[in-house]
């Protein structure tokens, strides 16, 4: 019987290792767009500079002793309509600081809720002597 | 010095009857009957495999669009194209007004149903329907009872300020719209949401009722929502036919008009 020739096997072997790395690559490249997708909108979703602008305004108007009902009120109404939020402050008094600080506090409390996150803060906001 | 060669000795093989010809007809047909098998037994498992695969793309596509109607709707976008491949079936929106599902929200002496139209796809092979129905996914099987939520909207409840909060999402459409391959779905949101902000002092009861469509029912998937806990801890109260949150103090509904064009 006459003798085949061998010599090409390799050539079918790397075919066999290349179509295996394909299909695992396939498998990669199925993941990835979903993956891909939901981190994208957890990171889209997270509203860092909501929480941000919000909580800036706030301890600005404390500083400067003009936070009102009615400017709450319409801070809550903006939250709403801007960034489908539900804010919240409260008041929770004034703290003298020790003899020979420099400071005395407003404590107050901030709530921010959106659905997906809340973020809540026991914040003292420090006023000169 | 004489050298003897050692007597070279070979075996003789009869081998007169070994034919490469009937080797390689013996082996192409082991491999022909092999293929023969695969193809009754394999091919409709392949086939059944495809058509799941095109279902289980679908409810990715659907989150698309879900998001896309995010964007629309939470992040004040304008307009917004979401292009997709429909395989395996069809894809309809339906405006709000020829649908018949239906809520209905009651809160202190406040009475509102709302339709939300629906964007949907239907399986041709398989039996799966994926809709997009008041800013959640919904899917269920064809002839079958029960539904399940894909993807879910974003009602909450804030339990420091006694907020409810809801988002109404309704699809408008010019004419009954139809997506096969290809194309693309635009959408746009051009009117102002409405906002009803109501309040009563010491707490009320929103009351929820979903009503189906007997051909096209997706109670279950809402049932299991409103008395799931991703709304508020513990859920909704079912009594009777419909989902009773109790002490609310404010009562915010969100109403977006989402208008799909022509596809």
């Amino acid at each position: 019987m006459e003798r085949l020739n061998d010599e090409g096997q390799w050539i079918v072997l790397m075919g066999f290792l290349v179509s295996v790395g394909i299909f695992f690559l396939a498998f990669v490249l199925s993941q990835s767009t979903l993956v891909g997708q939901t981190t994208s909108d957890a990171v889209l979703e997270f509203p860092k500079n909501e929480i941000r602008d919000y909580r800036a305004e706030v301890i600005d108007l404390v500083k400067e002793d003009k936070i009102t009902d009615a400017i709450i009120k319409d801070l809550k109404s903006l939250e709403l309509h801007r960034n489908n939020a539900v804010v919240n402050f409260t008041y929770l008094g004034e703290i003298t600081g020790s003899p020979g600080s420099l400071y005395d506090y407003t404590k107050i409390n901030i709530s921010f809720n959106n659905g997906l996150t809340r973020y809540k803060e026991l914040c003292y906001v420090p006023k000169k002597k | 010095m004489d050298i003897t060669l050692p007597e070279f000795k070979s075996e003789i093989i009869d081998d007169r009857a070994v034919s490469e010809a009937i080797g390689f007809i013996i082996l192409f047909s082991i491999v022909i009957s092999g293929i023969g098998l695969v193809m009754l037994y394999g091919y409709p498992m392949l086939l059944e495999g495809q058509i799941s695969s095109d279902e289980r793309n679908m409810e990715q596509m659907m989150i698309n669009v879900q998001n896309d109607i995010k964007l629309l709707t939470y992040s004040n976008v304008p307009y917004r194209d979401v292009v997709l491949n429909v395989a395996g079936g069809s894809l309809w929106v339906h405006d709000f007004s020829d649908t018949s599902q239906l809520f209905k929200i009651t809160y202190n002496g406040y009475n509102d149903t709302f339709q939300p139209g629906e964007i949907q796809y239907i399986s041709d092979g398989g039996n799966a329907v994926i809709t997009v129905e008041n800013g959640a996914i919904v899917t269920r099987q064809q002839n079958g009872e029960g539904s399940t939520m894909v993807a879910k909207p974003r009602w909450f409840y804030d339990d420091d300020t006694d907020t409810f909060v809801i988002f109404l999402t309704r699809i408008k459409a010019a004419d009954t719209y139809f997506l096969d391959g290809v194309g693309n779905i635009p959408m746009s949101m051009l009117d102002a949401p409405e906002v009803t902000d109501l309040s009563s002092a010491g707490g009320n009861d929103v009351t929820i009722e979903y009503t189906g469509d007997p051909n096209d029912d997706y109670s279950k998937a809402w049932e299991n929502y409103f008395t799931g806990s991703s709304i508020v801890d513990g859920g909704l109260t079912k009594t009777g036919d419909s989902y009773v949150l109790s002490n609310v103090d404010r009562f915010v509904i969100k109403r977006y008009n989402v208008t799909i064009g022509r596809m």
